[in-house]
């Protein structure tokens, strides 16, 4: 029986494998590393914290303004996109993807990654 | 004959010193100002500071204040170890494991001591590399208390945690996993921090 943290990396692999995405990690709502697929050039425990400052402030901003929560933020930059989600109520799920990535289909990834990480954190 | 302070904390074992003979090695009054090790500027502060500060930018920010806290206090932690380790290498060679493990134990008996961040015990369980530090009278888990009249939800002494994770990573030279067990805000006897192996 592979580990919780096996499992989680086995999910960001399979995310990875299909297409278009460059790295992964799955972050707690508080902006701790949990799990990553990300280039050892960049501070891994700081992408955390950072992409979970992005949703967690765009999460205020749309409650102050009567928004509701967001579903996911999107960063988008012409050398490719950063988007952050929820993947239950204790985690989030972010990638990175290449300038031309198929947006449809990376979200339709991530929501099936995401189902995935909740069922096991809960 | 004048000693560089460094030499004291690298070489020594200060922890049982106590706050005078500290403040005499590590601490200058200049003009208002206090110096730690001769150079470095530091202030006190009330201990709501942080709390403050947290509570403000969780309602920027929600959950994800105690990350950005948690990530910036490790990393200004790591940069402090990993510059004691580098001095000392120049000067003395090698920075064994034990040797390093005294040198965060004097720096913690320092920040206890001189600075009352709080009572901190040091353990190293040389079995199964876990490092655990216990702190009574953490100034982050009052100052919560004192600001917010009442019990948190979840630890708080994020920069506490994150300022050793680093140093200990620095001083090493690897990664940890580090985690508060226990904290007072929540309603704990103490505050309990606990790091784990090398990778």
């Amino acid at each position: 029986m592979p580990s919780l943290r096996e499992q989680l990396e086995k999910i960001l692999k399979d995310l990875k494998a299909a297409g278009d995405i460059e790295a992964s990690a799955i972050v707690s709502r508080d902006g701790l590393l949990i799990a990553a697929d990300i280039s050892h050039n960049v501070n891994a425990e700081a992408f955390a914290a950072m992409t979970a400052t992005m949703l967690g402030a765009a999460e205020t901003a749309t409650s102050e303004l009567g928004k509701g929560i967001p579903d996911r933020v999107i960063v988008e930059g012409k050398e490719g996109k950063i988007i952050a989600t929820g993947a239950g109520p204790k985690a989030l799920l972010v990638v990175m993807t290449t300038p031309r990535a198929n947006l449809g289909l990376v979200l339709l990834e991530m929501s099936k990654a995401s189902d995935k990480i909740k069922e096991l954190l809960g | 004959m004048i000693v560089d302070p460094f030499d004291h904390l690298v070489t020594e074992d200060l922890t049982k010193k106590d706050r005078n003979e500290l403040e005499s090695i590590f601490l200058k009054r200049e003009d208002g100002r206090i110096l730690f090790l001769g150079r470095i500027p530091v202030a006190s502060l009330y201990a709501t500071f942080l709390a403050g500060i947290y509570s403000e930018l969780m309602k920027i920010v929600g959950k994800a204040a105690k990350g950005l806290i948690l990530t910036a206090s490790r990393n200004g932690g790591y940069r402090a170890g990993r510059g004691i380790r580098r001095r000392y290498q120049r000067r003395f060679g090698e920075l064994t494991r034990d040797k390093a493990i005294q040198i965060a134990k004097n720096m913690i008996t320092v920040w206890d001591k001189c600075f009352g961040w709080g009572k901190f015990e040091f353990k190293f369980d040389d079995r199964n590399g876990k490092i655990v530090v216990k702190v009574r009278e953490s100034f982050e888990a009052d100052g919560y208390i004192r600001l917010k009249k009442g019990s948190s939800e979840i630890p708080v002494c994020w920069m506490l945690l994150g300022y050793i994770w680093g140093l200990l990573e620095g001083l090493f030279d690897c990664k940890l996993n580090g985690e508060e067990k226990m904290c007072v805000a929540k309603g704990d006897e103490f505050c309990l921090f606990e790091y784990n192996v090398c990778e």
